[in-house]
């Protein structure tokens, strides 16, 4: 039983190390795409797109996934607004 | 007299095990968790009822033929419903934060230790007397650090079927107490001035850039890591169906009527595996332990790494978003505003923690993947 374990625990152990550099390494390769299509979009800018799509389709989904409503987040955009200015 | 002892053994009385008192008393707990202490009760409340319908007596619930049996067969031994869940959780999450500020993936990544770390404590428990985990076991136990239901289901019903209702119940019972279990860990490791620290606004996302995100993670999925691409697949497709806009119907009903069906039968297919022959071993206990170590050791593993992005980095960042990289959106980030707030009331975290946040899932996700192409 004990040999067995230990066996056992250097493949969890072998796992662990692998695990973890191939979950570094691929979200490392996935910060690298992420900076590669802001540098395309910023390359590129949209048309006249950009300025009326932004402001409607950021709010929606910022209440959507913090299940904060609308009006809550409106406030502390506001309340942070004027913070900044004050300091 | 025949007559009334054939009555009587058509009742339920005269057939209760000690086993499945117990697991109704479970059950009856579940429900009480989610209707009364407000713990997850979207997925408690059916998973509750449903530990309470198989173990019924002469009902049959889970046996062939049986409803909770059909459901638990068609939607997880299949693997649909997690991966039909992933989706609308794809639909319902904004990358906008994470796209902003690229790096928070690095704490998504280094909160996945405390998948592979529980991994390793899983397999050293065999040491102690009484527990015999294999391998997939171990793995299906540890993704509970994933803090990612849907996930840990999947994961559980290919590697390590007969404990998926106690990884399950583990899951979502410590994803109901992350604002219990992690602001102790995020006082410990962090002092009041890393705490105060205040990041930089982000800047404006693109719609092009969010459209043009789920693909590439799709993309960079298919082309290393082929057996995350059901979870990523579906969560990238729910994700594109939202940030297109030309498929609001689709999206809508993806981030709601679809999630909301699906998580009904998902539960009482969850709550069918909570029969007593397989949750009352001494293996649930470990399993429960091994959860929570799991989650302790993600929130402190993203901590620390943000520590370290720290001292590299330009732009200061608050070590406590690190927290947020255990996925168990959105209330993880919530947990991290909430302790950012009572250093500094003027301090919001929110938006800032929701990039490590969603890292976390497509971490959790890979995580899932490489298990499956290792362990599997």
């Amino acid at each position: 039983m004990q040999p067995d374990v230990m066996s056992l625990l250097l493949e969890a152990g072998m796992l662990l190390l692998v695990g973890m550099s191939v979950v570094f390494l691929f979200l490392t390769l996935l910060i690298g795409a992420v900076n590669f299509i802001a540098w395309v979009c910023a390359k590129f800018p949209e048309e006249e797109l950009t300025s009326a799509v932004q402001p409607s389709r950021r709010a929606p989904p910022a209440a959507n996934q913090s299940g904060i409503s609308a009006p809550v987040v409106a406030a502390i955009t506001a309340a942070v607004d004027q913070y900044r200015r004050q300091h | 007299m025949d007559k009334l002892a054939l009555l009587w053994q058509s009742t339920s009385l005269a057939h209760f095990e000690m086993g499945q008192i117990i697991m109704m008393a479970v059950g009856c707990l579940l429900l009480f968790l989610a209707i009364v202490k407000k713990f997850e009760p979207l997925l408690l409340v059916p998973i509750g009822f449903g530990a309470i319908l198989t173990n019924i007596p002469l009902a049959g619930f889970s046996e062939p033929g049986g409803l909770l049996y059909y459901i638990y067969y068609v939607g997880i031994e299949t693997g649909v419903f997690p991966l039909l869940i992933f989706m609308g959780v794809g639909a319902m999450t904004d990358f906008s934060a994470l796209i902003a500020n690229p790096r928070m993936l690095f704490l998504g990544a280094a909160a996945q230790f405390g998948i592979f770390g529980t991994l390793f404590g899983a397999i050293a428990l065999n040491l102690v007397p009484g527990f015999e985990f294999t391998l997939k076991d171990a793995s299906a136990i540890a993704i509970i650090g994933g803090a990612d239901g849907p996930t840990a289901i999947f994961l559980a019903s290919k590697l390590a079927p007969e404990l998926l209702g106690a990884i399950a119940v583990a899951a979502y019972s410590y994803m109901a107490l992350v604002p219990i279990i992690q602001p102790p860990i995020m006082r410990l490791l962090t002092n009041e001035e890393e705490r105060n620290i205040k990041m930089a606004q982000l800047r404006v996302v693109s719609k092009r850039e969010k459209i043009i995100f789920p693909l590439a993670v799709l993309l960079m999925t298919i082309l290393f890591l082929p057996s995350a691409t059901p979870l990523v697949g579906m969560f990238c497709l729910g994700n594109l169906m939202k940030e297109s806009g030309v498929v609001d119907r689709l999206s809508n009903t993806a981030q709601n009527e679809l999630i909301n069906i699906v998580t009904i039968f998902l539960g009482l297919a969850v709550g069918s595996k909570l029969s007593a022959d397989k949750f009352l071993t001494i293996e649930t206990l470990g399993i429960l332990g091994l959860g929570a170590i799991a989650f302790s050791m993600g929130t402190a593993a993203g901590i620390l790494m943000a520590k370290v992005l720290g001292k590299f980095s330009k732009e200061k960042i608050n070590p406590l978003i690190g927290a947020a990289g255990v996925s168990a959106v959105p209330m993880a980030a919530r947990v991290v505003n909430k302790v950012g707030l009572e250093t500094n009331p003027h301090n919001f975290l929110l938006m800032h923690a929701m990039g490590p946040n969603v890292a976390g899932v497509l971490g959790s996700a890979v995580a899932a993947g490489i298990l499956l192409a290792l362990v599997g």
